[in-house]
């Protein structure tokens, strides 16, 4: 036996180890990212530290080393598709982030966003039983031609002190939770959708925290997030499941078509639907917009290769008085979903059809796309299409591939050290690296 | 056995299990990164036994940098990307975590356990990396850090040495940072 041979059974055995180790790697990832318990990362460490929190009015163990936030006005341009470059904008210290998501399109019109922080208690008392847990922070936006304050729907993404668990935001003077926010203690984040641009803060429960340190508290618990409501609950919901109910929303309409408010979403918070733009015209004053969950697997299996992700929701808008339908006005329609949701579906004559071009909320696991006022819209998966156990237990095959794998490396280690151990007479080396 | 080997042999686990209790108090500051250089520090300088018999055969440097590097180049193709903007500090914070944690972990915690044998270097130090970074992480990410130390584990003994996993886990943590 010639030595190039000697040498290639142990290399092959050590390639494959390899590979075992990056298969159950990637097992454990995939598993992981099914359960939803990571999102964002292919390894948690590196302990970044985030740069100290800077205040407009800071706390009394910051004031010493405290550097006050400035105000940042950014430019943004319209493409010819009527997508904004860039889709979001963040100040230069990282602490505010508006996103943008549908903005009514007013053709040929960049436009400028001004982000001012501001110190909360000077713009309005916080709730009861509440502290601001960062600034506030003030979010205009104007088209630069006409100077008309920009209209479309927005995600607000706030760096928050210490502990923060709800985005409020300033509703006649007064502060007003926006729905789930999506908080990420790793990152001190929280993130949740506006139909309006305004004042916003991130806000925690109860009385501050002291902290010596600025910023030692990251891995602060995450905010509570509300189970999803299933029409037809997966077995594994079938007990504590709410069903969710149909929602009309009326929207007035002015004499230019615009309407007031721009986006209306659902009261738990798993659909909202945009509609910043309709035919104006005599009689036409305001339109009724409602919101209808079904059961998406009723009216139609998943394309090839994709399972729903969610409830089903039939979105109408017609004109309030005369029960006209609205033709083909530009909207946006953003789905909560649970799993991993990569398409929206449309239903058609044809079965269920994918729109293009979706946008992901990133972590806040929503979906939006751009359509018309009316239609049956699901959020999908790709991936097998789930067994009879429903769409929520489809994630747990990842996770028992990972567990298989690691369960065979065993098995196949502890034999191996015992036969070696019985042919070998075992050396002991002393070296040092 | 001389009186030096067993001097080494019996402060390797002082030193381990310090270098274990102070990486997993950090939470995100400066001052954890200052605690993570000085467990690498400990974990380059600390003598190491190497007492399992030698795999016959070893692969190119960047080969095993490839085929493990390749896991984490595909699982953040999946993932959704972060609002946290990386500065230079983020980038530094995340290489100096990789090296540091490689030194320590895949050469001092790797060379103790491979008395037992390579199959436990590989998954005790794998665990031990997993679970001290759950108390700044959540024990959510046990699973995904142990499936990582795997990779790291195999580096180890199909380079031979611990520079290799400290590349790629650098890369990982870029992956994650940038």
């Amino acid at each position: 036996m010639n030595g190039t041979s000697t040498e290639a059974a142990p290399r092959r055995r050590l390639i494959a180890w390899g590979l075992a180790t990056s298969l159950v790697y990637l097992g454990v990832v995939a598993g992981s990212m099914s359960l939803g318990w990571i999102a964002s990362r292919p390894l948690y460490d590196g302990m970044v530290p985030l740069p100290p929190y800077r205040w407009i009015n800071p706390p009394a163990e910051r004031e010493q080393d405290n550097q006050a936030p400035q105000a940042e006005t950014f430019q943004v341009r319209m493409t010819p598709e009527g997508l904004t470059d860039p889709a979001s904008v963040t100040t230069s210290d990282g602490q505010a982030t508006v996103i943008f998501y549908l903005i009514a399109p007013v053709k040929g019109e960049s436009f400028v966003v001004t982000v001012t922080p501001q110190d909360p208690a000077r713009v309005a008392g916080a709730p009861e039983g509440s502290y601001f847990d960062g600034n506030a922070y003030k979010v205009e936006g104007a088209y630069e031609g006409s100077q008309a304050p920009l209209e479309g729907l927005f995600s607000i993404v706030l760096r928050y002190s210490v502990h923060a668990r709800r985005l409020l935001a300033l509703k006649d003077n007064a502060w007003e939770a926006l729905f789930q926010p999506v908080v990420t203690p790793i990152d001190l984040q929280m993130i949740a959708m506006t139909p309006v641009l305004g004042t916003f803060v991130a806000s925690g429960e109860g009385t501050r925290p002291a902290t010596g340190a600025p910023h030692d508290e990251a891995t602060s618990s995450q905010a509570p997030v509300e189970p999803y409501r299933w029409v037809n609950p997966p077995p594994g919901r079938a007990g504590d499941n709410q069903k969710p109910g149909t929602e009309s929303f009326t929207i007035r309409v002015d004499s230019f078509g615009q309407t007031d408010p721009e986006s209306v979403a659902t009261s738990d918070g798993q659909v909202a639907a945009s509609l910043v733009h309709v035919p104006p015209g005599e009689g036409k004053s305001s339109v009724e917009v409602v919101i209808e969950p079904l059961d998406p697997y009723e009216l139609g299996p998943p394309p090839q290769g994709q399972h729903f992700d969610g409830n089903a929701y039939r979105i109408t808008a017609a004109y309030a008085g005369s029960g006209d339908p609205i033709p083909n006005a530009p909207s946006s329609v953003i789905f909560r979903h649970q799993d991993d949701a990569q398409e929206i579906l449309v239903l058609g004559d044809s079965g269920w059809a994918t729109l293009p071009n979706p946008s992901y909320g990133r972590r806040s696991q929503v979906v939006s796309v751009r359509t018309t006022a009316s239609g049956t819209y699901v959020v999908a998966s790709r991936g097998a299409a789930p067994e009879a156990a429903g769409p929520e237990n489809t994630g747990l095959v990842g996770w028992w591939i990972g567990i298989g794998l690691m369960v065979v490396m065993v098995a196949v280690a502890v034999p191996m050290r015992r036969r070696r151990a019985k042919v070998t007479e075992v050396e002991t080396k002393s070296e040092l690296l | 056995m001389t009186f030096a080997t067993r001097t080494r042999a019996s402060t390797a686990p002082a030193a381990i299990g310090a270098g274990l209790l102070a990486l997993a108090a950090r939470a995100p500051s400066v001052g954890a990164l200052l605690v993570t250089a000085g467990v690498g520090a400990v974990g380059a300088i600390a003598p190491v036994e190497r007492r399992y018999e030698e795999p016959s055969a070893r692969l190119p440097f960047p080969w095993v940098v490839a085929l493990g590097a390749a896991p984490f180049f595909v699982a953040a193709s999946w993932m959704r990307p972060s609002f946290v903007s990386a500065g230079a500090l983020a980038i530094i914070a995340s290489v100096l975590a990789a090296v540091a944690e490689e030194l320590f972990f895949r050469r001092l915690v790797f060379g103790w356990l491979s008395a037992w044998g390579p199959g436990v270097a590989v998954v005790g130090s794998a665990a031990l990396f997993a679970i001290v970074h759950a108390p700044a992480y959540g024990l959510a990410v046990l699973p995904i850090d142990f499936a990582a130390g795997l990779i790291f584990g195999w580096q180890r003994r199909a380079s031979g040495g611990w520079q290799a996993p400290a590349l790629t886990h650098s890369i990982a943590n870029l992956l994650a940072a940038l």
